[in-house]
């Protein structure tokens, strides 16, 4: 009895001598050191960059389309109880740093961002120079994109990764974009690793895609020759797309397609009376379905690239490449070549478009003079690119009636800094005042 | 260490079977109050041993024990005065009376684990709620049988599904990143109380986390009592997993019986209903929205119609051209009467060195929403064996089977309640095609009568909760104790949403149909294991040292298939991504105690733990929390007199302190990327929250004093204590500035802070032999705000609409948000004339100077510049109070339990939707002109008009007990016959069902917000028990 006493004791003090230094890891996600040293991971990470582009309500394409589409008209609401969306509708001082779609764009912008630079810093521990040449094409993309796609929204952006990052000027910022684009073209130029090309989704044409975004931004910085040279090197017969599958499909398709969010305002493009849509132009149906007049006169419905879930959407439209070309020409007063670009937008059938984009009107005949050649460039960037989110860029650079103008066409320039930079970084900017 | 402790369990067991019985004495008598009524279910143990036993029925007890002689026989009864007799080594029968002591200061109660303690030497007061109070109004859950009984708890009812979740907290919220809900412990076992929701992987609820919460699985009626300790310093001997404080629940055990076992039946008749109905707009006309469209009138209080550029115009140009309609209530389609029964049978009978405890439930109940039931199977039993005088065990064992027929519940706008909120009533939602299907309400919304009818959704769940306690007296003065606990449950969950049968749904409600199933597998288990010695050092001075070893392991596994877009036969075709979750913790601490008793009035505590988690980093995980505490009994002095009105009066005090091992999730401390399925490829995807291997537990540091006082011949009694709680190292998920490449770290930069107090009173105004009244009260006022966070108002993610945030200076989860421009009268400044189509006179959101947050004005007179934000409302109340009464004469008996709680703010969303699509009152009141036309539009973005009171005042409890003391030849005794009501009452002035609720469920952060999740019913109950 007593041995079995002192058993137990025993027994009891064995426990006690046993300590806790177990660590557990998720088995469900991946640690930061399994991601830099893993080309398959990087090239994962790639992935999952144009996925948090592209997809989900509060990716880029949805957000950059609804600023811009709710700023300048192209779209209307359905339901105000979408309270980013009521907000970014109103504009003016009703949109603060407190709205979701300013966070969600600023946010997952600055994320892509920062896994871009995950990939473009890691790509050196990949095991020869192509293989980490070819991460870094994609990545310096990525990061281009973000750059120069955030600087149509807000003033000035932070450039580097750090607390209290110091924000950047537009100028510099598209300089910033402009060089990762020729670097990643660099690399490009030197072949890419189809160990790294033949594992990233396919769908985006990156060398083409790398030169329309050096056409764009060149363009927007008003390096004209830059752009014209950018845009030539493109091939416009390329199909560059953001795809989906059934699971995570295409944002705008299935909002839209909700009938609870958003829809197109009318088949006017945002344009003005005097520059309203050429009655024969065929891009008008591709993109907009007419309402029924008596029944339901004011519900006009998006179609285009996103009537289906699994419909792809352009990273770039060939026709962008030609306005980008004829603009440069007429702000650098070739109007003779900025006209013969225009008329390639104009003449263009949906049989020519690589996405059946195709206005089939007449070339054109009015005054070849500056302002009447970028007044219809302007009338066809609306139109040909609707709904890409560049329309809050051109309504500036064209300088169409700002908020503060008689019947403006846009309700806000600059939209004001989201509060979670603004909370949490000194160097946040002042708003802008409109 | 697994492997140690089943060693230790396969020897522990081994031992039993082979041990050999001492000469012994036999001791044996009765016990009874001092009116000469037996006390059944006292305790009768040898001081420092656990041999002894517990009175029957007639409260008759007998044990045998080895050499008595010097040996001290305690006797104790809850409610009553310990009394000590000392033994003579003979066989012995005993005739005891023990005398009331209404303070319970003798009372010894379960501090820990295993760890009992009287309560007169605790530094902290702790509630103690015995069986016959927690089922008098026959509950059908534990907690709801807690509610309004306990001072510094506030126990909310998140829905009223008939499985809805309960949240618990004791002095306020105690963490921003955890749960602020207590630790539950069974028998010594950690049972959890989480929500792990498998019908709803199709919803996104941000930071709610609504649903079932598995204490929903304990059968009530087999608890003996609860005792609930409030504060950090009184879970000394839990450590930091307590530090939100402990439900501790003792199940009821078997006991020795002189006439064979006493069996126990009871059954209750419940019937269910909807307390109040909503007043709806039954008014048959509406505005025009699009003139001469089919679709004219949808969304007409916030819609109008621009004439001139012919397209629809959010909160302008709003018609006031009205045609006539058809309105509907769809209350009566959604709602129904539930019934259900509760049937429970218990069997208990011992010998002096066995005794069990069997018992067997069948609990089946319908909900207020057509189509919902929940159905619990239950079996219990408790097994003690006193092997010898230096060893006994208990072994028990719990198993609960439940089944939910369920229906979404809040949170989205395709549950029924929130499907009649958000539609139009215009529509007649009976109607059916040629086949029989529902036809269509409003575009993109879902018929209420297709998610009753065909939506399928159900919750299985299997919970086994085994536990082993031995006690061993090795030598004299020396207890070990040791306890094996599992918690282990699987649940599952399916849900199927079929194709709706008609078009124009909105595809975000799974247009096209939606199955999905989840199942959760949690594994827990815990060991304890406290030694205790208890020395005389003088005839005054008495030891009690205890040193204990705690350690729990916690296991979840979580993963679902689920898809949407259904096929003919009803299989998805797209399937949507789960996350799977597969997560373990463990969670262990040592303790050191030294209680020291002077001559039986001074008593002082001194404990301290080192308590660890391994959801901590290796190096930061492990630290030491001391706590200290002092009780002085000053009636027990000489200089009392006997005669004072005050029959006995004691000052308590304590401080400790307690980190809160669970406010990070398991993995949380790691930065990470997560994988997402995309394009026939997984993505890797930085998590937004980024890492941060730094982190510290959170300590709570809390002080508290009071007094337990008895008057009058102990006829009224007053508990008193203040505590004032700061809570250091908080960890706060700090947002971040984007542009560093995260949107959030979790980090320790927050200081928050309760304080309060805590009243409890009880009186017995009439004692007689026919006649008894008790009244008693209880009040708490807790005041939390939090200190300081770093990096701006924390917002807090949520699909209500609702605007809580964590604000420093603040109470936790305030509600910030727009509110009404006013003037300096504090009346409404309505809006002026228009030039763009807004309504005119209407409200208004007041405006100004973000930078100041000072409102401005225009030369008119109106609010102009930005619009402002500030608090609007407080989730927290001001105060509670419970206020029961028990009235008994003969053998009839009355009994009424009150609860009100004040002064707190409830954001209701539904109220705004109501009126947002007409079938609200207020939009009702837009068509016969009391409001203008364009006032919803106006207060529509306004979050203050959200607001509401919530303050309640609840009929919690009533019933009318007849007892027949004898049947059938005394075959039956105490045969009773209940009628019981609960929640029947709720003054409040609130605009939708009920103040009581919670959208977010146990969510810490998101509380008092009502978004579509079902009103609590209420109850009427018949119930009969019998003993035979």
């Amino acid at each position: 009895m007593k041995d079995i006493k002192n058993l137990i004791v025993l027994g009891i003090l064995i426990v006690f001598a046993s300590s806790c230094d177990k660590v557990y890891l998720d088995p469900n996600s991946t640690l930061e050191p399994d991601v830099v040293n893993n080309t398959d991971n990087l090239v994962a990470l790639i992935n999952g960059v144009q996925q948090r582009w592209s997809t989900d309500r509060a990716g880029i394409i949805y957000t950059s389309t609804h600023l811009t589409g709710l700023n300048t008209g192209e779209l209307r609401l359905l339901n105000p109880g979408n309270l980013g969306e009521n907000e970014v509708l109103l504009g003016g001082d009703d949109i603060n740093g407190g709205n979701e779609i300013l966070n969600n764009i600023w946010t997952n912008a600055m994320l892509c961002r920062k896994e871009a630079t995950t990939v473009i810093t890691s790509a050196d521990n990949a095991a020869d120079a192509t293989t980490a040449n070819s991460l870094k094409a994609y990545g310096l993309f990525y990061r281009a994109l973000v750059h120069g796609t955030l600087i149509q929204f807000f003033e000035s952006i932070p450039l580097e990764i750090i607390e209290d990052a110091p924000f950047v000027d537009r100028s510099a910022v598209l300089q910033s974009a402009i060089a990762d684009l020729t670097e990643a073209k660099g690399y490009i130029q030197s072949g890419l690793s189809s160990e790294i090309t033949s594992k990233v989704f396919s769908s985006v044409d990156l060398g083409n895609s790398v030169d329309a975004l050096l056409a764009r931004f060149n363009l927007m910085a008003g390096n004209y020759s830059e752009a014209i040279a950018a845009a030539n090197n493109v091939d416009l017969a390329a199909q560059s797309t953001w795809e989906y599958d059934a699971s995570v499909p295409n944002p705008l398709a299935f909002w839209f397609g909700s009938q609870n969010v958003t829809q197109a305002r009318d088949a006017n493009f945002a344009l003005p009376a005097s520059l309203a849509p050429d009655p024969n132009d065929e891009r008008v149906p591709f993109y907009v379905t007419q309402p029924d007049p008596v029944n339901d006169p004011a519900n006009y419905q998006l179609i285009g690239f996103w009537s289906d879930n699994l419909d792809e959407i352009p990273v770039y439209l060939p026709g962008e490449m030609l306005l980008i070309k004829a603009e440069a020409y007429a702000r650098s007063n070739d109007l003779t070549n900025a006209v013969a670009e225009l008329d390639g937008v104009l003449t263009k059938t949906a049989a020519e478009d690589a996405f059946g984009v195709g206005a089939n009107l007449p070339a054109y005949s009015g005054p070849v003079e500056q302002q009447a050649i970028l007044d219809e460039i302007y009338r066809n960037r609306r139109i040909e690119l609707y709904l890409t989110g560049l329309g809050l860029e051109d309504s500036r650079r064209f300088d169409r009636p700002g908020p503060s103008d008689a019947d403006p066409e846009r309700n806000r320039n600059f939209y004001p800094y989201p509060n979670a930079e603004r909370d949490n970084n000194d160097n946040t900017p002042a708003n802008p005042s409109s | 260490m697994k492997k140690n402790l089943d060693q230790l369990l396969f020897l522990t067991l081994i031992f039993f079977v082979q041990v050999s019985f001492a000469q012994n004495a036999t001791i044996s008598g009765t016990v009874s109050d001092s009116e000469d009524r037996p006390l059944p279910g006292a305790s009768v143990f040898i001081k420092g041993t656990s041999v002894g036993g517990v009175t029957d029925f007639d409260g008759n007890f007998s044990f045998e024990a080895s050499d008595t002689t010097g040996k001290i026989l305690v006797v104790s009864y809850i409610g009553f005065k310990r009394q000590e007799i000392a033994l003579t080594g003979q066989d012995q029968q005993l005739d005891i009376v023990l005398n009331e002591d209404s303070n319970n200061l003798d009372e010894v109660i379960v501090v820990g684990s295993s760890v009992t303690q009287e309560r007169k030497k605790l530094g902290n007061a702790i509630t103690t709620v015995k069986s016959v109070e927690l089922v008098k109004a026959a509950p059908l859950n534990v907690t709801s049988s807690l509610q309004g009984k306990v001072p510094g708890a506030q126990i909310t009812q998140n829905s009223g599904d008939p499985a809805g979740g309960f949240s618990i907290r004791l002095r306020g919220p105690s963490t921003i990143k955890g749960s602020s809900e207590p630790l539950y412990v069974v028998d010594g076992v950690v049972v959890s109380n989480l929500t792990t929701n498998v019908t709803n992987l199709n919803v996104p609820a941000g930071d709610a986390s609504p649903g079932q919460n598995r204490m929903v699985d304990i059968n009530p009626n087999d608890i003996d009592n609860i005792n609930i300790l409030n504060g950090a310093a009184a879970a000394a001997i839990y450590g930091s997993r307590a530090s939100n404080g402990v439900v501790v629940i003792t199940t009821k055990k078997g006991r020795y019986t002189e006439d064979g076992p006493e069996m126990f039946f009871k059954s209750t008749f419940n019937v269910n209903a909807v307390r109040k109905k909503l007043d709806l707009n039954l008014r048959g006309e509406e505005f025009e929205t699009i003139a001469n469209s089919p679709l004219t009138g949808r969304l007409w209080p916030i819609f109008g119609f621009n004439p001139d550029t012919g397209e629809l115009t959010p909160f302008r140009y709003l018609s006031t051209d009205k045609f006539s309609t058809t309105r509907y209530d769809y209350q009566d389609d959604i709602f129904q009467t539930g019934l259900g029964t509760d049937n429970y049978f218990s069997i208990r009978d011992g010998n002096e060195k066995m005794n069990y405890h069997a018992s067997i439930g069948y609990l089946g109940n319908e909900g207020i929403i057509r189509n919902t039931k929940y159905k619990r199977f239950s079996a219990r039993v408790n097994f003690s064996h006193n092997v010898a005088d230096w060893i006994s065990y208990d072994l028990g064992l719990y198993f609960a089977n439940s089944n939910s027929d369920e229906k979404p519940d809040g949170n989205v706008f395709w549950s029924p309640i929130n499907s009649m909120n958000i539609t139009n009533n215009v529509f007649d939602i009976s109607r059916r095609d040629a086949n029989g299907n529902l036809l269509a309400v409003e575009q993109t919304r879902v018929n209420p009568l297709t998610i009753i009818e065909t939506f399928d959704i159900t919750q299985k769940v299997n919970h086994f909760i085994p536990s082993l306690h031995v006690k061993i007296n090795p030598i004299e003065n020396l207890t070990i104790d040791q306890i094996l606990g599992v918690d282990t449950y699987n649940q599952k969950g399916n849900i199927f949403i079929p194709v709706y049968p008609y078009e124009n749904v909105n595809p975000a409600y799974f247009n096209l149909g939606y199955k999905g199933e989840a199942e959760a597998k949690v594994f827990n288990w815990n060991y304890d294991i406290n030694v205790t010695y208890d020395l005389d050092l003088s005839s005054k001075l008495n030891s009690q040292t205890t040193a204990g070893y705690s350690f729990q392991a916690s296991e979840l596994e979580f993963d679902g298939t689920q898809g949407r877009d259904l096929d003919a036969s009803g299989n998805p075709t797209v399937p949507l991504q789960t996350l799977p979750i597969d997560s373990r913790l463990d969670i262990f601490g040592f303790f050191l105690q030294e209680t020291l008793s002077y001559d039986d009035k001074l008593f002082l505590t001194l404990a301290g733990r080192v308590d660890g988690a391994t959801n901590f980093d290796e190096d930061k995980r492990s630290n030491f929390y001391p706590k200290i505490s002092g009780s002085y009994l000053i009636s027990n002095e000489p200089f009392w007199s006997e005669d004072s009105f005050i029959n006995s009066a004691r000052l308590r005090a304590s401080y400790g302190e307690a980190g809160n091992l669970t406010a990070i999730s398991p993995f949380e401390r790691f930065g990470s990327y997560t994988s997402i399925d995309f394009l026939n490829d997984v993505t890797l995807q930085q998590n937004n929250r980024l890492g941060n291997e730094d982190l510290v537990p959170e300590r709570t540091k809390e002080f508290e004093i009071g007094a337990d006082l008895s008057f009058f011949d102990n006829r009224a009694g007053l508990l008193f204590s203040y505590y004032s709680q700061n809570i250091e190292d908080l960890i706060v998920s700090r947002v971040l500035a984007p542009s560093i490449g995260g949107a959030s770290r979790t980090e320790n930069v927050g200081t928050m802070e309760n304080k309060g107090i805590e009243i409890y009173a009880r009186v017995t105004p009439i004692k007689t032999q026919d006649l008894t009244w008790n009244v008693s009260a209880n009040f708490s006022r807790n005041r939390n705000k939090v200190l300081e966070t770093i990096g701006g108002d924390i917002t807090i993610a949520n699909v209500a609409g609702a605007p809580p945030v964590v604000q420093e200076g603040q109470p936790l989860g305030v509600f910030f948000g727009t509110y009404f421009a006013r003037d300096d009268n504090g009346d409404l400044i309505l809006t002026g004339p228009s030039t763009d189509g807004t309504p005119v006179g209407v409200p208004q959101p007041e405006r100004g100077d973000l930078a100041t947050g000072q409102p401005q004005r225009d030369a008119n007179g109106q609010p102009t510049g930005d619009v402002l934000r500030k608090v609007i409302g407080d989730p927290n109340p001001d105060y509670i109070l419970g206020l029961g009464t028990d009235l008994t004469y003969k053998n009839f008996s009355f009994s009424m339990l009150w609860e009100a709680v004040q002064g707190f703010d409830i954001f209701d969303a539904d109220k705004r939707t109501r009126q947002g699509v007409g079938l609200g009152r207020l939009a009702e009141k837009e068509l016969t002109g009391e409001l203008p036309r364009g006032y919803i539009a106006g207060i529509y973005p306004i979050e203050e008009f959200r607001m509401e009171d919530g303050s309640f005042v609840k009929l919690r409890e009533l019933a009318f007990t007849y007892e027949f003391p004898s049947l059938f030849n005394d075959n039956l005794k105490n045969t009773r016959v209940s009628l019981i009501g609960r929640n029947l009452i709720s003054f409040d002035n609130f605009f939708s069902y009920d103040p009581e609720t919670n959208a977010g469920g146990q969510s810490n952060l998101l509380r008092a917000v009502n978004f579509g999740n079902v009103p609590i019913p209420m109850t009427f109950a018949l119930s009969i028990s019998t003993n035979f």
